[in-house]
Parts: C-alpha cells; structure tokens; sequence
C-alpha cells in the first residue's frame, strides 16, 4: 500500500493512464480540425476518408430515425452536413474511446455496468443542445469534451477503495475533494491528463480539466461541461430541474446559475432542447411512451 | 430504452443517500484518540466523520510497523514510540496543494508588496519570505519564480531568501528536494514558467538551481516554538488557518503577528480566513485581488 500523496503513488496513477487504450489517430486529427477556426469541411471530410469503420458509423446515424433524414445519404460530405461537426467528432471519439472499457462497473464510483458510458452520453446531449442554442459562443468541440469528461474515472476506480470512498463522498459533498483527499488527484486532472496524452486540443483538454471549477477556466467550455454535467444527473435521476436540486447535487450553491448566465442561456430553454434530443435518440423515453 | 443504471448514491456528484453498510471499522474512541492526538500533535482537526480518512491514510502506516490493522495501531499510539507518532502525523497531515502563479491577481499584489518592501530594504539585511506549512513547496517556489521574474537584481545580489517551512520530514524532504509529478505540475503554474524553471527528468519535473537555491527549508511545527525564523517582510500562509483548531489558528496568527512580521510586512492567506484574521488584530488592505493582510495594531516589531 502507497501513501496516495507520495511520487511513487503519482507514478501508479501514471501507468495505469498510459495503460489505457488511446483514442484513435483519426479522432484527434478530427478534434484538431474542429477545435481549428481555419479548417474547413474539405480537411474534416479527407480526416474521415481515412477511417472507413467511422464513415460508415456515421452514414448509420445520419439515416437513423433520430436524424430524421428525408432521403438516403450516402456520402461523407452529406452525413457531416446533417450531423453537424459536434455530433461528428463525438460519435468519432464514442466509437473510439472503447466502450468495452467505458462500459464496465467502476465500483468505487458505485456504477453499475453501463453507468459511466450513459452518463457520458446523456452529458454530450446536454452539451449539443447548449452548443445548438449558442454556437457562436461555444466550439463544437464541446460535445466531444462533453462525452469524455469522466474519462478519468476509469483510472481513479481502480485505485479508490469503495468502503472510504463511499464515506469520503458523503463527508465531502463535492465528489473532487473526496478524491484529492484520498487520491491526491481528481477525476477532472485525470480525464484532462488522459486526453493530453492522447494529442487532444487544449481547448477541450482545459474543459474537461475544469469541468468541476469551471470559474478558474480560460474559455467558456469549462462552463458548458460543468453544466451539462450537474443536468445530466439531473436527468439521469429525475431530481434535477430546479436551480436548488443542481446545487444539491453539485455539491455547492449557484454553480449552474453563474454558468448559465455566463453562457447567456437559460435554463428552461436547455432543458427542453436537451430532452427533445434524448428523447430522439433513445435515451429518455418519449412523453408519450 | 432508458433504463436507469443510476441510484442517487451513485450520483458523480450529488450527496445521495449513501450506505456506510458494514464499512466502518474503527470505532468511535480510536477516532476520537486519533482527534485529540492530531490537536496535541500539530494542532490540526479532523471530523469524528472522518474516520474514513483516519483509516485510509493510516494503513501505510500499519503496513510499515508490520500491524495486523489500523485499529491496532491505534492501540499502539496509546504509548507510541516517537518515530511512529511523527509517522501517523505525517500520514494524517498530507494535503494537496498547488502553485499560486496563475492567480494573476494575487501574484501581482504580492508583486506590490514586495516593491515595497524593497523600496524600504537597507543594504544592512535582506529581504525575507516565510512560507509557512508549505507542504510540498509550491507556495514557496511560486515566491521564488515571482522573485526572479520581477526583482532579478535583488535575486542577484543574494539579497533575498524564502524560507520554507513544514511540519512534516517526508514532506519537507520532498520539498527539499523540488521534483513534482506530472499532476502537480499541472496544478497553478503556467506553460511558460513550467518550461522555464523546471526540467523534465524521466516523469519528473525538477526545479531549476535558480529558484532552489532561493528557498530554505526547514521542519518546523507551528504548535510549537519557531526557533530561526527571523522577522520577515512576508508571511504567506494560505489554506493553512481552516485546518487548525480555531484556537490555534488564532495563536498561530497572532504570533506571527507579534514575532516575526515586520510592522509593514504582508500577511497573505485563505479566502475563509477573514474574520479570524480580524480578530489576530490584521485588516486586510487588499479588497480586490486577494487576501493580503497588514497589522491593525498591535505591536510594532521593527
């Protein structure tokens, strides 16, 4: 057993990072080129030439049902203009990320199997309804950063022990100080660490790192994370909805309001477009089902 | 479909509603020892919840002393040989914590400060930082890259020192000997400044010459006397006060008020720390870019 705040313990935390897979060559190019101002669709349509088993889980989803396609696509070009570049480079790094690894229970995290990989999908929804609602403000790239924001857990499960951290959670509030207090690190610096490695844009590695402090962030995708986060949970448990339930379940008071009004969205209104397209894609049931 | 593989204790965030279920395993009285021992020892608190964190971190101690269970060693604390006392409060005092340089404002304040300080310096005796309980040392070399970057001909005529301080000999080892892991230097310290004063070593980043020989390290406990720390234009002692007893928080401030600060020198703490700082007889004269606080009264030690 490694005293948690020692360089040698730092170090385990390491090789157990550089042990999991990493994302594909073709999702950080992908990434790059859409974090980039400058590139345009022709660059993102050569980065997915390059990748036949990604062209073709995209040409799936932009004739599924939820896409509402009125005719066939059949080509690249048409399946990133009817998916949009966010969905695009999230669906890339979904099917790259490994769900076998993203699917498993994470016990110290008391995630059943599937857990961790719902949630980050419920949490890219969220952020695709915020980007919808304000593209200007907010990269596409926030829907990737979205679905790879726990990514960290991964790793930190497999060195918290369940029976202290469970009590560590409840004695906290806030789940990133019941890590550093037994870990020394947070899931946020993990999942941050995970997509440096992996040649990620820093703009959606300083989101994801922040994710949990969204105030000490120098771009607004800090904030887009830290909210589709806490309404994820909201709508995964069904005790969200109101600003006093996100502070509850943040763990601390008036975090998504100052996100929200920062980003100049309201609540309501990301809501609503959020389960509209949870709903599209399955993962809420409809109104009416 | 949905299906809802979530219960609110499985929240990543939320409080929830956990079940402790059968896993406490120290009971009441070893956490209450281990609170008093903590208070006597080094004057630092913990919950009677925490007995999570008691156990946690004592069981590397447990393994080192070939003891069958934390509970055990507790026992043996009862009448502990004096290198396992330092042991287990070595163990329970660990935190985490970061460099101060991307708080811009805060740097500059200090900046100021500084300034000032130096503007009042004789060539009789040097300008003097104390970082106190600055575990890992990052407090204290952020002072000394600050040093560097805006003071380089004080720095340069060796008219300055930053005295390090810890309670801890494995902390303050490790801050002796400057090497950072990949996650804490990540933590506080920009791009630029990483590069310049830190050198990748295999998976470490070493601190550069410049700053080491800047700052001073030492064992100290605050609980107990402070021999060889001289007055000092600055005390730097951030997210230290909240995790004393408030009784001794409130000493601690209060000595560092009537012993070793300067009569112009800088106080700089936690954000929380506002009212016990009042009441040690400090106002706080920076109201915007941090929490940077001078003597209201009191003795004058110049």
């Amino acid at each position: 057993m490694i005293d948690a705040s020692s360089l040698e313990f730092h170090h385990q935390l390491l090789d157990l990072a550089e042990a999991m897979k990493p994302l594909s060559s073709t999702v950080v190019k992908l990434a790059a080129a859409v974090a980039d101002p400058d590139s345009t669709m022709r660059d993102v349509e050569a980065i997915l030439r390059e990748d036949p088993s990604l062209v073709a889980a995209l040409l799936r989803e932009a004739n599924s049902a939820a896409s509402a396609a009125a005719s066939e696509i059949s080509t690249v070009e048409g399946a990133v203009i009817r998916l949009g570049l966010a969905r695009v480079l999230a669906i890339g790094a979904a099917s790259s990320i490994g769900e076998s690894e993203a699917r498993n229970a994470l016990p110290a995290y008391s995630l059943a199997e599937g857990g961790l990989w719902k949630h980050s999908m419920v949490t890219s929804y969220v952020a695709e309804a915020m980007y919808r609602s304000t593209p200007k403000t907010i990269g596409a790239e926030a829907v990737a950063a979205a679905l790879l924001h726990d990514v960290g857990k991964l790793v930190l499960d497999k060195v918290l022990d369940p029976r202290y951290f469970r009590r560590g959670r409840k004695y906290n509030r806030v789940i990133t100080k019941a890590e550093r207090e037994l870990a020394d690190v947070d899931h946020a610096e993990l999942s941050a660490l995970l997509l440096e490695m992996w040649g990620i844009p820093t703009v959606i590695v300083d989101a994801v790192r922040y994710h949990h402090e969204p105030e000490l962030a120098t771009t607004p995708m800090a904030h887009v994370i830290s909210v589709a986060n806490t309404l994820a949970h909201g709508f995964e448990t069904e005790i969200g909805f109101t600003y006093a339930s996100y502070d509850l379940l943040e763990g601390r008071e008036g975090s998504v309001k100052a996100s929200l009004d920062m980003l100049n969205l309201k609540l309501d209104v990301v809501e609503q477009r959020a389960r509209t397209l949870l709903e599209a894609n399955g993962i809420l049931p409809t109104a009416e089902s | 479909m949905w299906t809802n593989t979530k219960t609110p204790q499985s929240l990543g965030n939320g409080p929830g509603d956990f079940d402790d279920g059968d896993d406490e395993a120290l009971s009441p009285d070893d956490v209450a020892f281990i609170q008093r021992f903590l208070l006597e020892r080094s004057g630092n608190t913990i919950s009677l919840e925490q007995g999570y964190l008691v156990e946690s971190r004592l069981a590397p101690v447990a393994e080192k002393y070939r003891v069958a269970s934390v509970s055990e060693l507790i026992t043996e604390l009862r009448e502990p040989p004096p290198q396992l006392a330092v042991d287990v409060v070595d163990a329970l005092t660990a935190t985490n914590t970061s460099f101060i340089l991307q708080d811009t404002d805060l740097c500059e304040a200090i900046v100021d400060a500084l300034q000032e300080a130096v503007d009042a310096l004789d060539e009789q005796r040097p300008l003097v930082i104390w970082s106190a309980a600055c575990s890992t040392g990052q407090e204290a070399f952020s002072l000394a890259i600050l040093l560097n970057e805006r003071f380089p001909e004080l720095v340069g005529s060796g008219q300055v020192k930053v005295l390090a301080t810890d309670l801890s000999p494995t902390t303050i080892k490790r801050c002796s000997a400057a090497r950072y892991s990949r996650f804490e230097i990540n933590r506080g310290i920009p791009p630029t400044e990483r590069e310049t004063y830190f050198q990748a070593v295999d998976r470490v980043w070493l601190a550069e010459a410049s700053i080491r020989r800047l700052v001073k390290v030492k064992v100290l406990n605050l609980m107990g006397p402070w021999p060889g720390i001289p007055r000092c234009d600055m005390v730097v002692m951030r997210n230290v006060l909240p995790s004393l007893a408030p009784r001794v928080g409130l000493q601690v401030a209060q000595k560092v008020g009537q012993t070793v600060l300067r009569s112009r020198g800088v106080f700089v703490v936690g954000e929380d720390d506002s009212q016990l700082m009042k009441n040690a007889g400090y106002e706080r004269y920076e109201q915007e870019r941090g929490p940077c606080y001078r003597l209201s009264r009191g003795p004058h030690n110049d």
